[in-house]
């Protein structure tokens, strides 16, 4: 929260919450391409459907999110960072008149914990329903309420789903107002691949575990679900072995600063695994290995 | 740790090389390839200074109860202002408790020695464009007084002399390597310097992306910590126009690119020309025509050149040669009483700065070979070619300005249109090709009709490449990059240049980190005498002017494996 607080100023300047301007090059160049409603979805979901029918945000104590399966801390963690503070950017929002205000967001999955992998780690999994998920936004109940109902098989489903959700609410584009609003959308969706990654190298330059982080959250974002961690190589050797402590001790760029210890280490996994993201360590040899010459020349 | 063994150390640490030593904090890209160059001590400035001589006897800082500056002259807004700036926090990059170090002479007090005589020493001024030597040079010694106490000495002729001084001293002061100790070294010292050339500037564009008045304000602080002296902004183009004009208030309110919030208004316009001139910057402004002035056509769409892209009817594009409208008409009488009510506001209410950029860049042609108009214009000035038109638009305009009051500097374009124009005119070269149209070949071109020149072209820090890049800016040189050497009178005519930084892939998320360190490269090219340091010498100055930057908020990306802690930012 503290973190996004901080960029606050910045979303403020740079976007209309789904009217995200672009203006040409030159004057007899127009941006090409057709402009997409505001609310749309990053990556494009297999299937969606969009309604012209809106519903909007109330109050904060008018929206909930709920599940079908309880204590599965990937969902309620879930639940936690898509809350109501990041669909309004931290503000309070003022519903619309007479559009029906969406009051909840219900999670369906699986509810056998063996299969909807709730305290498990993400894996390379060649089921399409793996990472498959339904979002519907419809009416719901009361009246003059709209809820969204995301069903899918695993949490992992789920999650991809919850952020597609996140992306479909977008402001009112006049400034004056405080206004949010979410089309009545049906979406289909599971990816093309099962490994979508990033490899991040932490060895020519040591990335701070709050950059980790944040590159953690920005993947989730984008529906990554695997970060690949160049850890070690020539120039530093900031991964703390227990078995070979000198390895660091001798190989980091500042030993006992710049390094990434078990606790670190286990913190970005867990970090990791509650926005389906797998953690795969690259310890590259025989080549790339200079600087565990600082320990074990020979 | 006794100080004989302490210097012996740190001689053998400034004569050791290729090591992923202490002083520098470089890594070799790959285990084949050692460092090049030889590492810098602790506390180099950058750019580097004219004449530096550093010795091995070393003072260290004292507590910050015991420090204090004394200025000669007490009634100096701007001295006193920077004495604030380059304060206690900024020499220990805010380290928090810092102690001196036992066993080494302490140095507590620095003195600032500017001319008495307001005439002279230029407080309350605004910065200018000058030659002379003495504008912004600056001594300083470190070394023991009278009594045996170690005391730093800033002399200047100026106030920007004294800047540039302050922002030196600040550099010689070094961290001890040993993390827990705290303690803070400065060496014996003597430099004299001044700068090489004495325009030595950013451009930055706030039109394609909008730049908040706090992000501009960094930069300028980031600039003064490489002695840049100019801030050429390039505030309107085709995208928006944020700049408020008390005279048509509707260029914002329709142009800017949300109203009201999105803009530069005079207040804090003229905050940001405070701001530069406290740290010595002049601001330049941009307002580009003929060409780029889309924006204008949604306030004023009459100021603009219809075309006629069907053939037949005005206001008619032809994707991608030309627009519906487009560069401003030179046919109509208003375009001229516009502009000059627009240039009268800016010059004589808005600017502090002798100079302003008039642009006359990229005027692409399709629009007008389209319209009729403007051939009958032709034909009734008996012009043959449609370059003559451009000339007739240059020239009425820069009359204009000078009528003003006000000295022009211009981008290349007319020139290369053979438009001639009056000495005193000031042109920047931008583009670059190979052989005719290298830069090379337009900067001779401009300095062989006697031209005062601005060199830019090597300078684009918008086109990012994987890679060491700032070693072409380091290495692009105004006078020895030229095929052939420059007689003295041409030699005089190059005043320096700037790196552009054009925004249409830059806005506050990219553009410190965009801009530094590499912008140092620039300044040190332009700063420092020619030829002084090898590039690879240099990166090792260039990483402690990074880490240092870190060390200062400054968001200056990495040039090198390494590390730069505990400044690195997050």
């Amino acid at each position: 929260m503290a973190n996004f607080l901080k960029i606050l100023p910045f979303l403020f300047l740079c976007s209309h919450l789904g009217n995200a301007v672009l203006v040409p090059m030159a004057a007899r160049t127009p941006v090409p391409g057709k402009p997409s409603p505001p609310g749309s979805p990053w990556p494009l979901p297999k299937q969606w459907s969009q309604s012209l029918t809106l519903a909007t945000l109330g109050t904060p104590e008018e929206f909930s999110y709920s599940s079908n399966v309880p204590n599965c801390t990937v969902l309620n963690t879930a639940f936690e960072r898509y809350n109501y503070a990041l669909l309004t950017r931290g503000t309070i929002a003022q519903p619309a008149p007479d559009v029906p205000v969406l009051s909840y967001v219900y999670v369906q999955i699986s509810p056998f914990p063996q299969e909807n992998q709730c305290g498990e780690f993400p894996k390379l999994s060649k089921d399409p329903n793996y990472e498959s998920y339904d979002l519907l936004v419809t009416e719901g109940a009361p009246d003059n309420t709209a809820t969204a109902i995301i069903t899918a098989q695993t949490v992992w489903g789920a999650l991809r789903g919850l952020e597609t959700f996140s992306q479909l609410i977008w402001r009112d584009k006049d400034w004056g107002v405080n206004r949010y609003y979410i089309n009545y959308t049906d979406i289909t969706d599971a990816p093309r691949y099962p490994h979508r990654g990033l490899m991040v190298d932490t060895a020519r330059h040591y990335l701070p575990p709050k950059a980790l982080e944040e590159i953690l959250d920005a993947m989730s974002y984008n529906k990554f679900n695997v970060f690949h961690w160049h850890i070690v190589d020539d120039q530093s050797f900031p991964y703390v072995s227990q078995k070979f402590p000198e390895l660091s001790a001798k190989g980091a760029f500042i030993p006992g600063h710049l390094e990434y210890t078990p606790k670190i280490v286990q913190d970005i996994i867990e970090k990791a695994r509650v926005r389906g993201i797998r953690v795969i360590f690259e310890v590259d040899t025989p080549g790339h290995t200079y600087a565990i010459g600082k320990s074990h020349q020979g | 740790m006794q100080r004989s063994e302490f210097i012996l150390i740190v001689a053998v640490l400034i004569t050791a090389s290729c090591t992923t030593s202490v002083v520098g904090f470089l890594e070799q890209i790959a285990a084949r390839l050692p460092l090049p160059g030889t590492p810098s001590p602790p506390g180099s400035p950058w750019p580097l200074p004219r004449a530096w001589t550093r010795n091995l006897n070393v003072a260290t800082l004292s507590s910050k109860d015991n420090f204090q500056y004394i200025s000669n002259v007490n009634d100096c807004r701007e001295l006193n202002v920077a004495l604030g700036r380059y304060d206690y926090e900024i020499l220990t990059q805010k380290s928090g408790r810092v102690d001196a170090a036992s066993g080494f002479p302490i140095l507590s007090k620095v003195y600032i020695h500017i001319p008495e005589n307001a005439r002279q020493n230029l407080c309350g001024e605004f910065p200018k464009l000058n030659r002379s030597l003495a504008y912004e040079s600056y001594k300083i010694v470190v070394g023991n007084s009278s009594e045996g106490v170690p005391i730093a000495n800033i002399s200047a002729e100026t106030i920007w002399g004294a800047l540039r001084g302050l922002e030196t001293f600040s550099q010689l002061v070094w961290r001890d390597r040993d993390w827990s100790a705290n303690h803070y070294y400065i060496n014996f010292t003597e430099i004299n310097d001044s700068p090489r050339y004495p325009h030595r500037g950013l451009m930055l564009d706030t039109a394609r992306h909008y730049l908040a008045p706090r992000v501009i304000k960094q930069v300028l602080d980031a600039m003064s910590y490489n002695k840049l002296n100019v801030f050429h902004w390039h505030i309107i183009d085709d995208q928006s126009f944020p700049f408020v004009s008390r005279t048509f208030p509707e260029l914002s309110d329709k142009g800017a690119y949300i109203p009201g919030v999105l803009i530069y208004d005079p207040p804090t316009v003229q905050d940001i020309i405070e701001e530069a001139r406290l740290r010595g910057i002049r601001v330049v402004f941009e307002f580009d025509t003929p060409g780029h002035t889309l924006v204008f056509k949604k306030s004023h769409p009459e100021l603009l050149t219809p075309c006629y892209g069907d053939g037949v009817n005005p206001g008619t594009p032809d994707y991608p040669n030309h627009a519906a409208h487009e560069i401003l008409d030179p046919t109509k009488e208003n375009t001229y009483t516009f502009m000059k009510d627009l240039f009268t506001e800016v010059f004589h209410n808005v600017t502090k700065d002798e100079y302003l950029h008039l642009g006359m860049d990229e005027v692409y042609y399709a629009c007008w070979k389209s319209s009729p108009e403007i051939k009958s214009f032709m034909e009734k000035n008996n012009y043959t070619e449609v370059n003559q038109v451009q000339e007739h638009y240059t020239k009425r305009h820069l009359s204009m300005v000078q009528s003003l009051g006000a000295k022009a500097i211009i981008w290349q374009d007319p020139l290369d249109y053979g438009v001639q124009l009056d000495k005193d005119v000031i042109v920047q070269i931008w583009k670059s090709g190979t052989g005719e149209t290298s830069w090379q070949t337009y900067f001779q071109k401009a300095l062989d009709a006697g031209y005062s020149t601005l060199l830019s072209s090597c300078w684009y820090l918008n086109y990012i490449a994987y890679g060491e890049t700032w070693r072409q800016y380091y290495e692009c040189d105004p006078e020895l990059s030229l095929p052939k050497p420059l007689p003295d009178w041409q030699k005089e005519l190059i005043l320096g240049g700037e790196a552009a930084l054009w925004a249409e892939y830059v806005d506050a998320t990219n553009v410190v980190s965009r801009l530094f360190p590499y912008l140092g490269a620039v300044a040190e090219k332009l700063w420092s005498t020619a030829n002084s340091s090898s590039t690879d010498d240099a990166m090792w100055r260039l990483d402690e002017q990074r880490c240092r930057m870190l060390g200062r908020g400054i968001n200056a990306q990495p040039i090198f494996n390494g590390y730069c802690f505990p400044g690195e930012i997050f």
